[in-house]
């Protein structure tokens, strides 16, 4: 068993020791703790335990208990997630992390409680398959509390970017569970990796060709290789006696990336014609009313776009979706195109086809009226 | 906006004092207060003076809680809640009971910044980027104890954030996370009770605590748990 895993089956062994004992003796538990919630957290604690150790000793004990107990103790789990309202203060926070870069933080609880959902509803129906069958009481909780889950579902769905940026810690855990989490396709967190997997898919073409060129540059300064150190490179470039065919592979990736590139655009934005870099855009003519901010572009060969990010510099360069601004004008003599800016994520994707060549290219942020908010110059690198 | 004082550890175990500011500017600590002050499943009543909470929030059954104070409350607000949380963050930072990373900035510059995650003694967590308090909330989403929780929200978070890192994922902003101190990020915290509950069991009465009467038999459930939980420990 590895470290880390090992490292969780006895975080919640300690963990589900505690709501046992909070359980079997109300007298413990703190004031502001009730039933539904010590059977909640027994169960989560009770599944998460068996998910990473893939032992069903604990659960097996839980299915001997008596009825009532079970009833209760699954009752309880289905009454807190239907009261808990989970997908409505999702929602909320989703809304304000569209604009508010600090709600990420806090919506991210949501992607992972619903990890927690997933288990905690597994437990119950392993624990209480009895219960369902006999009590209509509970078997009408647990429908309620499996529409709780859908909807919290329909939520995480709808802002699946935002979703996917926040899915790392369940990502994460998903890798350790007991089984070979490709097989485990039935928990939720399969889900949670499609939309990173479609996040993610622009970037990592870029990113790969970013490293390679650095691996490049390394090498050529230090007269070595070091080819280990980047997991993106192909397995088969990863050892140092494959420095030919890691050289062959940058050499592959450099010629794909300059095929796509239209003549004057590169000298335009500045950079050397074989490197891929990050451009900033300074504004000028800012606008009264708007924080101060900083655009930075990056060529993306796959999409064959260049895509346009804002920063916001008040508030130490996080990342600005900002819903004041509507769209970015680009001008070369009489030519004129407008691309419209994401409010959720604030990017602008122009195509690289239609950028003006150099000199003279002019771009400007406008608002919804068409009024001009700022003009955006190439700074340079 | 308030700045305080606060002393942290560093990795080599020195002390150091930094100016940290609580918030970005009052509206944005205005949204939330709304958000967070107000929610009733956050218990800030906890660590917030008198009636407070029911003087600025407006709560109707089946809708979310607004914020119902006049331009003026607002600064009065800030005050009252810039205290608690400089004083929750003191506690926090002097404990130690933090988790530090650091973050790249955007661009190639390859500057850091350090982010912070505190657990106040409440269990309120405050998040904190480039000596600024962003956020500070409890863990509400569902009803439990707030501080073991906020423990483990934040346990699991660092260490999903430091093996990305390591993966050097291409979204991966932040390098590996250090955790302050590291005995009381090692287990999750107990209740004094509740290990006493759990361990006098095994070796009788400890500290001189005199054994509960109530507890006449322990389940087999408990037994097991027990037992699996004391073969993970060696």
């Amino acid at each position: 068993m590895s470290d880390v895993k090992a490292q969780l089956v006895r975080e919640h062994l300690i963990l589900l020791e505690k709501y046992v004992a909070y359980w079997e003796e109300p007298a413990l538990r703190p004031e502001s703790m009730h039933n539904d919630d010590v059977a909640y957290e027994l169960l989560l604690h009770a599944g998460h335990h068996m998910r990473f150790s893939g032992d069903f000793s604990i659960l097996d004990l839980l299915k001997k208990r008596s009825f009532q107990e079970r009833e209760q103790l699954v009752g309880g789990v289905f009454r807190l997630l239907v009261d808990a309202r989970l997908a409505e203060q999702a929602e909320a926070l989703a809304q304000e992390a569209m604009t508010d870069d600090s709600a990420g933080e806090e919506f991210e609880q949501y992607v992972y409680e619903r990890d927690n959902v997933d288990v905690v509803l597994r437990v119950a129906t392993y624990v209480g398959h009895e219960v369902l069958n006999l009590s209509r009481e509970v078997d009408s909780l647990f429908f309620a509390a499996r529409s709780a889950e859908r909807a919290l579902d329909r939520v995480l769905e709808e802002y699946s970017t935002l979703t996917a940026l926040h899915s790392e810690t369940v990502l994460f855990l998903r890798e350790h569970i007991w089984r070979d989490p490709n097989k485990a396709d039935r928990w939720w967190s399969v889900k949670l990796e499609k939309m990173r997997d479609e996040l993610d898919a622009p970037f990592e073409f870029e990113w790969k060709l970013k490293k390679a060129v650095e691996q490049e540059v390394i090498e050529k300064s230090l007269g070595t290789s070091s080819a280990t150190q980047y997991p993106g490179l192909p397995a088969a470039a990863r050892s140092s006696e494959n420095v030919t065919s890691v050289r062959a592979w940058v050499a592959d990736l450099l010629e794909k990336w300059r095929s796509i590139q239209q003549p004057g655009l590169t000298p335009a934005l500045g950079g050397a014609s074989s490197e891929l870099k990050e451009f900033r855009l300074a504004p000028r003519d800012l606008a009264e009313g708007h924080a101060t901010f900083t655009a930075y572009a990056v060529i993306d060969d796959e999409a064959g776009a260049l895509i346009v990010e804002f920063f916001d510099e008040d508030l130490g360069l996080q990342k600005l979706p900002w819903i004041g601004f509507a769209s970015l004008v680009v001008r070369s003599g009489d030519r004129e195109r407008r691309y419209p800016i994401d409010p959720g994520d604030g990017v602008v994707e122009i195509g690289l086809g239609d950028v003006p060549g150099s000199p003279g290219v002019c771009m400007e942020v406008q608002d919804d009226q068409g009024n001009r908010i700022c003009r955006l110059e190439f700074d340079g690198p | 906006m308030k700045t305080v004082l606060v002393k942290h550890v560093t990795s080599n175990g020195s002390t150091i004092e930094e100016t940290t500011v609580l918030f970005y500017s009052l509206h944005s600590f205005t949204k939330k207060l709304a958000k967070h002050v107000c929610n009733p499943r956050e218990p800030w009543q906890r660590i917030l003076p008198g009636d407070s909470v029911e003087y600025w929030c407006t709560k109707v059954a089946g809708q979310p809680p607004i914020w119902r104070g006049s331009e003026a409350d607002r600064q009065s607000a800030y005050d009252t809640v810039a205290q608690v949380i400089a004083a929750q963050l003191t506690e926090a930072a002097g404990a130690p009971r933090y988790i530090a990373y650091d973050e790249w900035l955007p661009g190639e510059s390859r500057q850091h910044e350090t982010g912070r995650f505190y657990l106040g003694n409440s269990g309120l967590i405050m998040v904190s980027r480039h000596h600024r308090v962003i956020s500070a909330f409890f863990r509400q989403v569902v009803p439990s104890e707030a501080f073991t929780d906020a423990w483990a929200y934040l346990k699991r978070k660092s260490m999903a954030r430091s093996a990305s890192a390591r993966k050097a994922r291409p979204r991966s902003r932040c390098g590996d996370y250090e955790y302050y101190d590291r005995e009381f990020w090692a287990s999750p915290p107990l209740d004094g009770s509740v290990a006493r509950a759990i361990y006098e069991q095994e070796s009788g009465p400890v500290d001189g605590a005199v054994s509960r009467p109530d507890v006449q038999q322990v389940s087999q459930l408990r037994v097991h748990v027990r037992g699996l939980r004391e073969s993970r420990h060696e």
